[in-house]
């Protein structure tokens, strides 16, 4: 996968002015995807792994101040999406066409007062062609494509008159009916049944390969991500802790918080009845967060006087392998500097 | 769990009919037959995990048996601490206050679920307070429960808005156990919680069983959570249990066709697992028009002639090892290999 990287996040911080302080929901997230690829974000509520997706699209709320660089390579050029205008034209062009983007929830993106079929031809209208026939014919064929029964009925019907998994398809349909390049999917199966997320999973395979996008997964399930990403990046507290291909992931990962949430989960198959090695503690909410290791009140390895004091930095500790811990003398030493 | 001990929950025949109505006269035109006619036991100390997906019944079925609602019929017997049974579905309203001492539930969300408005301390010991117990014993019952379930003593006056949704669930549980009861319902008691957090309340629940000698119906959708907690399993789908067994059983070699696809599309948080979900046509019909004879069968890919038009019966195909499945003989199902 060492194709040319389709998008580039560098140093990514989003700070939430509020009441009591300042909430940093991402920060200093860096990451790329190439094209084709799929990268899995990884994370436990509040980690920041939706704020990096609303960033990409630039639909963070407003008094969010966002710095860093979110660079879009395009065979006309390299664009800063940080750089945009959020309510802009460029952006707009890029929202919903080279960019798309499925939630967990698909009846907070469709209007319920317009049919399904109006709505993914707006998206088609303002990305791809002018002619409103067209259009239809488009939609049409994007409705079967993601195994809508009788999609020439179904595009008059609006989004209430379709079942969870139905809707979920549609919402896809509409995000792939632009052609995008890159498509941010934030726990799209989260809130469907497994037999119904089986599917689902499976069309969105078979879409990225008859397409070539790219995905950015976004879930909190780590077998959904081993089942679908290239790569992964874990995320805790607003940072990236660790990054790294998914077997080796899986196989050997290097952050304790990684290995901790490995143990934590139960799984199928494996020994059953056996105490789960729960990770003591709750996550910190981030706000005036002191300058140390986010995990470093929850971790097992804590080193006192070291990661209580100082921010571990993403670091290559094996080959392909980044993590952000002290216990790896590659991080200690990008530190000292 | 010796077999000569009274189950704890004996369910004969429970149905939760909801009428259908239509029309300014609200006619009633019809049934959603929420809980069809289903029937199991609790043995104490036992987990039974309640599996199935949305709109599967499984959570009506929750509320019925702790008569959160009424059901339309059949028979839930429930043995007393005290040696003496009673049978919940004739139970009337009034009656149930003393029975409540006996039996509870754990909901899924921690968040809706507390009363906003009153301090931990005082939500903890309601249970108690509904039953006359002086103040004085409560805060020390309270006191208790609360060390038992990992409560930090020191908060107890605080209000649920100042814990996190783990912490939330404890105090749930604490609620629900100070009563001392033998039987639990918990609906998706983990479903609403981080990863980290989930396994510090499933460890909770197991420790509570152990040192209470509890009882639960656990009900979920996640079937890593049930091979986790449960002593067996019964698998639910528009109003009935289609498979029952006990828990290595039914994973190992599931005997109906819903659950052996339940299985298969359980994903691994590993990537060489390679796992090849059995794709199951459609979803799961409206328990208002289920489909006739086998409510699985438009899903089902060894559907025959005799499963559109005849109702299996839930039959006994192994010791212990129930399925409504009219091939159950025939079929080799896939399960999932238990190391």
């Amino acid at each position: 996968m060492a194709c040319a990287p389709l998008i580039e996040v560098r140093n990514l911080r989003v700070a939430l002015p509020l009441e009591n302080g300042v909430l940093m929901a991402t920060d200093g997230v860096s990451f790329s995807i190439a094209e084709g690829e799929t990268l899995g974000l990884v994370g436990e509520s509040g980690c920041g792994k939706t704020m990096t997706a609303q960033s990409i699209m630039r639909i963070a709320p407003r008094f969010a101040h966002t710095t860093g660089q979110i660079l879009l390579h395009e065979a006309g050029g390299t664009t800063d999406i940080v750089a945009l205008d959020p309510r802009g034209p460029a952006i707009r062009k890029i929202r919903g066409g080279v960019c798309a983007m499925i939630f967990q929830e698909p009846m907070s993106s469709f209007s319920p007062l317009h049919t399904i079929g109006n709505q993914i031809e707006e998206a088609i209208l303002l990305h791809r062609t002018q002619d409103r026939a067209e259009a239809r014919s488009i939609a049409i064929d994007m409705l079967g494509r993601v195994g809508i029964p009788r999609p020439a009925e179904t595009i008059d019907k609006y989004p209430h008159h379709l079942s969870g998994g139905m809707r979920q398809r549609a919402m896809i349909a509409m995000a792939l009916s632009s052609q995008p390049r890159l498509l941010i999917a934030d726990e799209p199966t989260t809130a469907l049944d497994v037999t119904v997320q089986a599917q689902v999973l499976r069309l969105m395979r078979e879409l990225q390969d008859e397409f070539g996008m790219a995905i950015l997964y976004i879930s909190h399930d780590l077998g959904v991500i081993a089942h679908m990403a290239d790569r992964v990046a874990v995320m805790y507290l607003g940072s990236i802790i660790e990054t790294t291909d998914v077997r080796r992931l899986f196989s050997a990962p290097r952050h304790p918080y990684t290995q901790a949430l490995m143990r934590a989960i139960p799984r199928i198959g494996k020994r059953s009845g056996e105490r789960l090695e729960a990770i003591a503690g709750n996550v910190p909410i981030p706000i005036n967060k002191p300058r140390a290791c986010g995990f470093a009140n929850r971790c097992p390895a804590v080193m006192p006087g070291v990661c209580d004091v100082r921010r571990p930095a993403l670091e290559v500790v094996a080959p392909e392998h980044r993590a952000a811990c002290f216990l790896y003398p590659e991080v200690v030493e990008a530190a000292d500097v | 769990m010796s077999e000569t001990e009274l189950p704890v929950l004996s369910v004969r025949a429970l149905q939760k009919h909801f009428p259908v109505e239509r029309g300014i006269i609200r006619r009633t035109v019809g049934a959603v037959k929420a809980v069809d006619d289903v029937s199991f036991d609790i043995a104490p100390g036992e987990i039974l995990a309640l599996v199935g997906e949305s709109g599967s019944g499984k959570t009506t079925l929750g509320r019925c048996i702790v008569r959160a609602i009424d059901p339309t019929g059949g028979e839930a017997t429930l043995t007393r601490r005290d040696g003496t049974s009673v049978d919940l579905v004739r139970t009337p309203q009034r009656g149930l206050r003393s029975i409540r001492s006996d039996m509870n539930m754990i909901f899924q969300d921690p968040f809706s679920s507390l009363s906003p408005r009153m301090p931990v301390i005082d939500i903890i010991g309601e249970p108690l307070r509904a039953q006359g117990i002086a103040r004085r014993e409560i805060h020390a019952r309270v006191r208790e429960m609360a060390a038992l379930v990992g409560l930090n003593l020191d908060y107890l006056t605080r209000y649920p808005n100042a814990f996190s949704g783990g912490q939330r669930q404890r105090i749930c549980i604490a609620r629900a156990l100070i009563t001392n009861p033998r039987f639990i319902v918990a609906d998706e008691p983990v479903s609403a919680l981080d990863v980290s957090i989930q396994a510090q309340i499933l460890n909770l629940l197991q420790d509570m069983r152990e040192r209470l000698n509890l009882s639960y119906l656990f009900i979920t959708h996640d079937l890593s959570v049930v091979e986790h907690m449960a002593d067996r399993v019964a698998v639910m789908y528009i109003g009935r249990i289609v498979e029952l067994a006990p828990k290595s059983r039914l994973y190992a070699t599931p005997r109906h066709p819903y659950t052996e696809a339940l299985l298969s599309a359980v994903l691994r948080p590993d990537p060489e697992a390679r796992d090849q979900p059995i794709l199951l046509t459609g979803e799961s019909a409206s328990p208002a028009a289920p489909p006739q004879g086998c409510h699985f069968h438009p899903r089902c890919r060894y559907a025959q002639d005799i499963c559109r038009t005849v109702a299996p019966q839930l039959t006994e195909v192994a010791p212990g090892h129930a399925s409504a499945c009219h091939l159950s003989k025939e079929l080799a199902l896939r399960g999932v290999g238990t190391a």
